[in-house]
């Protein structure tokens, strides 16, 4: 009985991403029809092949990866060096900062959205990389976290570091670190699902179509097209599949993800 | 190897605690000192500074020849092993023991050759390859001194290495360690907790207390002249008994001193006043009532199959005798008390000795 | 090191910072000079542009240009004159110009000197260096400085091309009350130096918040100066149009017979020209509309007055304090980071400055682009804004509609604890099965959020066809509905997840206590479980709160806030938006982000505390 309810409510889940797969294959009148179809009547590629030209996918899809990538390093290592220095070293004023920053948490994205934008935009970086990377590359949950895994990492250990002759440095990095790989490896993956699901700041900081990330593009792609269904989902599926891939391959992460977040989808 | 002096040593942690005194100790060229004291006298303090863990808040560590006070750890080339094992998870045993010879950028072959050398001597060459995590707790802390002895620092600190052991892993791997010293020889502190551990390993037993070092001797030294009464009341299983009296003139049979129930004469000439008085339970004996130098109520009896303690109230003083087998003694009863007049130590109200 | 060195260190910086205030007040006063110098070019071209006639039908392009020369001008050589095809002597009598520039020379009571290029031939001064042939196309692009003075160009009547220049080279006047022009930055300089020293190499006699006052003096007196610089290039600016406004009024040439405002309005582009009262001659700040502006009086006919106005350059001053007060602070940090490492053993201060290395670029970035950000939007953010909003309907509308939206947080927790309690105890540990059903729970965290919303559109479309009606996103009454069932969907799979982490941590011998206890199910789920699965509940409902209330995306690609009119699904976010990058209001959109932010922070205040207690237990 309970694990028919979990199965129901599984199939709720994925069904939408199954029909969103069916239309993809349709032609472009099957869906207004009445019933509409559930699947296709005879399937066809061609959305796809069309979708891939339209949304110049592999410059999109470049442009996703370029900035999830940058952004993923960039917050791993501030997130873990900051971390590690108020986890671990001891300098005035520790306590008062780390208060301070976590009341940076309270500074809710919104508010720093049109200010960032006009930094961005005197220093002359909208429409490029730099642009697009450099207002995401800190992240004080990052820092937060990895604060938090430093801290319940054994003492003794690092101890043991420092009589055998290493420095801060190689404590760090060839100490700290890998015994935080787990935390490590939440950050990254939150950083990079985040970033490659980034929407709003995308939007405004950039102009043209060779520096749209994915999901600007398909919104884009959606204003182009928006009666054709079948292209659509088409295009919807080819965005979501490298993000889908990652999730299998890295979904310890994702939960760890989920769950330090508080389970929450920026919609 | 080499000596290792500290002087006058002090630490105040941040919060104001302050856990070392003005400490004076010199630890001898290919000596093993060990560091006894009770829990929280500040003996993983000590180690810490001579490690350079901490920095002293004044005085000096000296290493050699070479004043090393505010110099890093890694410039000081000691090996210390900690309460905890403190391997690095991540690593195998082999990279474990590696790891200070490769910091110092020994080459691959050398290191290769010194990781086995450690690992042989300490019969660990069949886990070489596994992880700290699949290793038993007293293999652990094997490869936590292979890790020590694999780049041959000036001196070891082993704090309270044996600790979290049992009983009998306890006493196989402190063989090994005496062993170890004596094929090293090796300058080494050894800390500890436990004086049984301390007498039979140390050389010399430096003891500390609240922060300060009460006694520096050889096991005998400490056990039958302690320098205080804090000593006196360490050393031993169980401690010294340490009655609260008062000296007095007075009574046919020359000076006594009072201590509760207990009158007992002393050959002592120059003191009045309070005082403590010092006596191990080995010389302490039960007779009749009234026969002895004053009555007592046995509050526990513990029979140890070679000997028996019983626990005594004299007027508000406790004190353990230590009886030879099994003594015939009943909990809530009243005995006399018998001492040993030739084995009793006094210390002053401070709890320094009197002569 | 001895206490002597550290002293000459503390001096050291309350040197290099009272210097580095000075260069910042020398750099204002400059700039003010050159904006007034530019400023003013820009006057006197037009004004030039204006009084200058058009050359005579020619009779004889040769001979008339010389004879009027030796009428109007005794002295100068003539000038080397552009071919009489040149659009500089089609545009403009050169003669006149002649006459015009040597009259700006002589102006009684201006404050610079004029020079008035006719091609790239000064006319005023001929043995001045003649510009370049490429200095006019560049000057096309707008004015520019050069060699001390400021150089803008002379358009042809029609305003179209640029057949000369006109260069203002402003004359030195003092700006404060000392020699070489420091005012109050000077004298507060050498005071701020020498109570540093005095500090540094008696540290007992004064203390330490001793320095910090003489720092935050020296800030002051520099921005007194730069305000002075300010106010006097805007003075300077009245003083010198008003004498050329005066001046234009008897010279606009023919057929004027009487000079309209309209036309010297035209000659003050960056100022206002309206009709005034007879006043003194010296400027005045005076408010209107709310706003402060800087006038003066012009006479320009007999009893005719008008008012010459200006947006005084003051106002904008306080924006050196962005500079004057961290250089002038500069001294006392750097002081109390000297005291700090003189009674810090070596070890603490390495460590010290490790950490800071470590710290660095977060800490870097999260000044440039957080704690800076947020003050700008403040900034931004008027106070005019923010009354502008209040009274605009369509702001209460989004907040509402937020608010409403956000009312899926509380179904979708209930949802997903009830489905978490009821699945809990049954779960098969591990194996496919379960890795495969938390995948399908994980889908909408990991796929494209657009996506998602394409997706659903698609749904309610196919949907709706069989009703033969509208779907649901495109009626008013159903639009927020449908996107909240949306939000329902793509969090309840996630939220349980995180509650069945939650049962997971709960140890089972609580539950067996209260089995013991004689406690029943229910009672055991409402005294044990639910008080255990506290903090994780009041977490993700305030994160679901939190994330709810700035929902945009949806809403753009769906219903970009529509259904029209009512704004049916205009959240917050998508308002923000819509103000920012619709109309460019960028200070409106800050102003309703901090508004969204403070309705933010009764969410976020919590959640924090949350977060920190957490953090103690760990
Ligand atoms: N980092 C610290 N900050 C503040 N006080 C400390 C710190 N480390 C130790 N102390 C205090 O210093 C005193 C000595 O501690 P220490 O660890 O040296 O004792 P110990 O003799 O090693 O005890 P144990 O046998 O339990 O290990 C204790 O009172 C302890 O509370
Ligand atoms: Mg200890």
């Amino acid at each position: 009985m309970r694990r028919v309810l979990l199965g129901a409510l599984g199939v709720v889940m994925v069904a939408p991403f199954l029909y969103m797969m069916s239309v993809s294959f349709m032609g472009e009148g099957e869906l207004l029809r009445w019933p509409p179809a559930l699947l296709p009547a005879s399937p066809t590629t061609g959305n796809y092949a069309a979708a891939f030209q339209a949304l110049s996918y592999t410059r999109v899809l470049l442009n996703t990866a370029i900035l999830a990538g940058c952004v993923m390093v960039g917050q791993v290592l501030t997130s873990a060096a900051a971390g590690y220095a108020f986890a671990r070293m001891r300098f005035p004023g520790r306590d008062r900062i780390w208060t301070s920053l976590l009341a940076m948490l309270a500074i809710p994205a919104i508010v720093l959205l049109i200010p960032r934008y006009l930094i961005i935009d005197a220093l002359g970086w909208v429409d490029t990389y730099p642009g697009l990377i450099s207002t995401e590359l800190v992240s004080v949950w990052g820092i937060f976290l990895m604060r938090q895994t430093f801290v319940m990492l054994p003492r003794d250990v690092e101890d043991a570091a420092r009589l055998d002759g290493a420095g801060e440095w190689t404590l760090f990095w060839r100490v700290a670190l890998p015994l935080a790989r787990p935390a490590v490896g939440a950050v990254a993956v939150l950083a990079f699902m985040d970033q490659w699901r980034n929407f709003l700041w995308p939007l405004v900081v950039t102009r043209t179509p060779r520096m749209e990330v994915a999901e600007v593009a398909l919104a884009h792609f959606h204003t182009a097209y928006a009666a054709n269904w079948p292209y659509q989902m088409a295009a919807a599926v080819l965005v979501t599949l490298p993000a889908l891939v990652v999730c299998l391959l890295a979904q310890r992460y994702v939960m760890q993800g989920v769950r330090f977040t508080g389970a929450r989808v920026r919609l | 190897m080499a000596s290792v002096t500290i002087r006058r040593l002090s630490k105040v942690f941040d919060g104001g605690v302050q856990a070392l005194h003005e400490l004076d100790l010199e630890v001898r060229d290919g000596e093993l000192l060990v560091l006894l004291g009770p829990s929280g006298s500040g003996k993983t303090t000590v180690l810490r500074c001579v490690a350079g863990l901490e920095e002293p808040t004044t005085g000096d560590v000296v290493i050699g020849e070479r004043v090393v006070t505010h110099a890093p750890p890694a410039e000081r080339d000691v090996a210390m092993v900690f309460q905890t094992p403190a391997l690095y998870p991540h690593l195998t045993v082999r990279d474990n023991i590696a790891f200070p010879l490769e910091l110092r950028s020994v080459a691959d072959a050398q290191i290769a050759r010194r990781v086995l050398e450690a690992a042989q001597r300490l019969g660990l060459e069949s886990v070489l390859d596994r992880l700290p995590a699949q290793l038993s707790e007293g293999q652990r802390q094997r490869a936590a001194l292979g890790r020590a002895i694999v780049r041959g620092p000036q001196a070891f600190l082993l704090d309270e290495p044996l600790s979290r052991l049992d009983a009998p892993l306890r006493i196989e791997l402190r063989g090994e360690l005496l062993a170890l010293h004596r094929a090293l020889g090796a300058t080494m502190i050894y800390v500890t907790h436990d004086q049984t551990e301390a007498m039979t390993m140390g050389q010399r037993i430096a003891v500390l207390h609240e922060g300060r070092l009460r006694q520096v001797g050889t096991p005998e030294d400490v056990y039958q002249r302690p320098a205080d009464v804090h000593v006196a009341r360490f050393i031993g299983t169980p401690g010294m008994n340490v009655l609260q009296g008062r000296g007095r003139g007075t009574g046919e049979e020359g000076r006594v001193i009072e201590a509760g129930s207990l009158i007992i004469p002393v050959e002592l000439s120059t003191y009045e006043g309070e005082l403590q008085l010092g006596i191990r339970p080995e010389f302490v004996g039960l007779c009749a009532v009234d026969k002895g130098v004053g009555n007592a109520d046995v509050l526990v009896v513990e029979p140890l199959g070679s000997e028996t303690l019983v626990h005594l109230n004299a007027g508000g003083q406790s004190l353990v005798a230590r009886l030879p087998g099994f003594a015939e003694v009943r909990v809530g009863t009243r005995v006399g008390v018998k001492v040993d007049r030739r084995r009793l130590y006094l210390f002053d109200a401070a709890g320094a000795p009197l002569a | 090191m001895s206490s002597r060195l550290w002293a000459a260190g503390a001096t050291a910086a309350a040197t290099v910072a009272a210097v580095l205030v000075l260069v910042v007040v020398t750099t204002a006063q400059r700039r003010y000079e050159r904006a007034f110098a530019l400023r003013m070019a820009a006057t006197t071209a037009a004004y030039v542009a204006a009084v200058t006639p058009p050359p005579p039908p020619p009779p004889s392009p040769r001979r008339v240009p010389r004879g009027r020369r030796r009428a109007a001008v005794p002295a100068p050589p003539p000038p080397p004159a552009p071919a009489p095809q040149s659009p500089a002597a089609r545009s403009y009598d050169l003669p006149s110009l002649l006459t015009q520039a040597h009259a700006l020379r002589t102006l009684p009571g201006w404050s610079s000197d004029v020079e008035v290029y006719f091609g790239t031939a000064p006319l005023v001064d001929a043995t001045a260096p003649p510009l370049s042939p490429d200095d006019l196309p560049h000057l096309a692009a707008g004015g520019r400085w050069r060699d001390g003075a400021a150089l803008v160009p002379l358009n042809d009547r029609a305003g179209q091309e640029v057949v000369g220049a006109v260069a203002v080279r402003p004359r030195p006047v003092p700006h404060g009350p000392l020699p070489g022009g420091l005012g109050f930055a000077f004298p507060a300089a050498i005071v701020a130096v020498g109570a540093a020293a005095t500090i540094a190499f008696r540290q007992h006699s004064l203390r330490r918040g001793g320095y910090v006052g003489a720092a935050l003096l020296l800030a002051l007196a520099g921005y007194l100066d730069v305000w002075a610089a300010a106010r006097q290039s805007t003075d300077r600016w009245l003083v010198d149009t008003r004498r050329l406004l005066t001046e234009a009024a008897t010279r606009l040439p023919p057929p004027r017979a009487r000079v309209a405002i309209t036309d010297l309005a035209a000659m003050v582009r960056d100022g206002e020209i309206v009709v005034g009262e007879p006043a003194e001659s010296a400027p005045r700040r005076v408010r209107i509309d709310g706003e402060q502006r800087a006038v003066v009086a012009v006479l320009i006919g007999p009893g005719r007055w008008i008012e010459l106005r200006s947006v005084p350059a003051e106002a904008e001053a306080p924006k050196w304090l962005i500079l004057l007060l961290p250089g002038a602070l500069l001294g006392p940090l750097a002081i109390m980071a000297l005291r700090w490492a003189e009674r810090t053993p070596v070890r603490s201060r390495r460590e010290t400055v490790m950490a800071w290395g470590f710290l660095a670029p977060a800490a870097l970035h999260l000044l440039m682009f957080t704690v800076g950000p947020a003050i700008y939007a403040i900034y931004l953010a008027s106070l005019a804004n923010f009354r502008a909003l209040v009274r605009d309907p369509l702001t209460w509308n989004s907040f509402v509609t937020s608010a409403a939206y956000a009312l899926y947080v509380p179904i979708s927790i209930a949802l997903a604890l009830a489905v978490a309690l009821a699945v809990h105890r049954y779960r098969e540990r591990g194996g496919w099965g379960r890795r495969l059903v938390s995948v399908a729970f994980l889908l909408p965290y990991v796929s494209s959020v657009v996506a998602i919303a394409l997706l659903w559109q698609a749904t309610y479309h196919a949907g709706s066809l069989g009703l033969g009606r509208p779907d649901w996103l495109s009626n008013s009454h159903t639009a927020l509905l449908a996107l909240m069932l949306v939000s329902i969907w793509a969090h309840v799979g996630g939220q349980m997840l995180v509650f069945l982490g939650g049962l997971d941590a709960i140890p089972q011998a609580y539950l067996d206590a209260a089995l013991v206890d004689g406690a029943g199910a229910w009672r055991r789920f409402w005294r044990v479980t639910l008080p255990l699965l506290r903090p994780v509940t009041w977490f993700v409902f305030l994160t679901g709160v939190i994330s709810a209330l700035q929902m945009f995306t949806l809403v753009f690609v769906v219903t970009q806030g529509g259904p029209f009119p009512l704004h049916a699904t205009d959240v917050v976010v998508h308002r923000i938006y819509r103000t920012a990058f619709g109309p460019q209001a960028l200070g409106m959109a800050s102003a309703l982000a901090l508004m969204l932010g403070i309705v933010l922070l009764i969410f976020r205040w919590p959640q924090l505390k949350l977060v920190r207690r957490q953090e103690r237990h760990a």
